[in-house]
């Protein structure tokens, strides 16, 4: 039997992509409202619940998508990426700069 | 016991600030530079004791702050909103997406400063480092911003 290994690399990468796919297409694991403490599952929204918290689901999803990434690629050669790795972070974050451009109008 | 979550994530930050300053001098004025003063005192760190310390903080301030999380959307977003303060909703919004994202890089941090392969390993380590370094330091004078606007109580 094989053991299991995890690939930092390919969490990484799995990882910022599920965030940032999740985050445009407004695709949370759940949503929580704090002013009932309530949850619900997916894109269901609540009426008259308050507002809801979606970072927790898309952390869930990107987390638990990202896991599942660095571990099916456990045998992958996180050298041949390492060089440009730090890139992949950087574009995911300033993609969501970019998403939250209309807030500064 | 919000205000304590508060001011603890707040200290949290501060020393996280410190300790990825320190590791982020040494990594930007590398092996060769080794001429006496307070610069090359400052760069010189315990580096594996320094790397756990900053992964082990960075993910604690960051539960900490989702912890914090649901007073802020309720007492202090709602009112931006309500304000029409758009730019400091977004100051928050990056400042939370900064940090879930850079979640994700703590493996790779972490294993660029245990494994030593020459050249490769140091680029890799030297761009994870400054990564987090300006992460961090956007996260906490943003955070600082949001909370001299209005504050948690």
């Amino acid at each position: 039997m094989r053991s299991l290994r995890f690939s930092p690399a390919a969490f990484l990468v799995t990882y910022c992509c599920i965030y940032i796919l999740a985050l445009a297409f407004d695709l949370p694991l759940f949503r929580y409202y704090p002013l009932h403490g309530q949850f619900c599952w997916g894109s269901q929204h609540l009426a008259n619940q308050g507002p809801a918290i979606v970072w927790y689901g898309i952390e869930a999803d990107a987390g638990l998508l990202g896991a599942l990434g660095g571990l099916l690629a456990g045998r992958f050669n996180d050298r041949r990426l390492s060089d440009f790795l730090w890139l992949v972070p950087a574009s995911a974050m300033g993609v969501t700069v970019f998403m939250l451009r209309p807030l500064f109008r | 016991m919000t205000v304590f979550l508060l001011i603890l994530h707040g200290l949290i930050g501060v020393v996280l600030l410190g300790a990825i300053t320190h590791q982020a001098t040494a990594v930007l004025r590398g092996q060769g530079s080794r001429r006496p003063g307070f610069l090359s005192r400052y760069a010189t760190v315990d580096r594996p004791l320094f790397t756990g310390i900053i992964a082990l903080l960075f993910v604690l301030d960051v539960c900490l702050g989702a912890v914090i999380y649901p007073r802020y959307r309720l007492d202090v977003r709602v009112p931006f909103e309500e304000m029409q303060i758009g730019w400091a909703v977004g100051l928050f919004e990056i400042k939370e997406h900064f940090a879930g994202i850079c979640l994700a890089t703590v493996p790779v941090y972490l294993q660029s400063w245990r494994t030593d392969c020459g050249s490769d390993s140091d680029s890799v380590r030297r761009a994870f480092t400054l990564l987090m370094a300006f992460v961090i330091w956007w996260d906490f004078l943003a955070g600082h911003v949001i909370n001299n606007l209005r504050g948690l109580t």
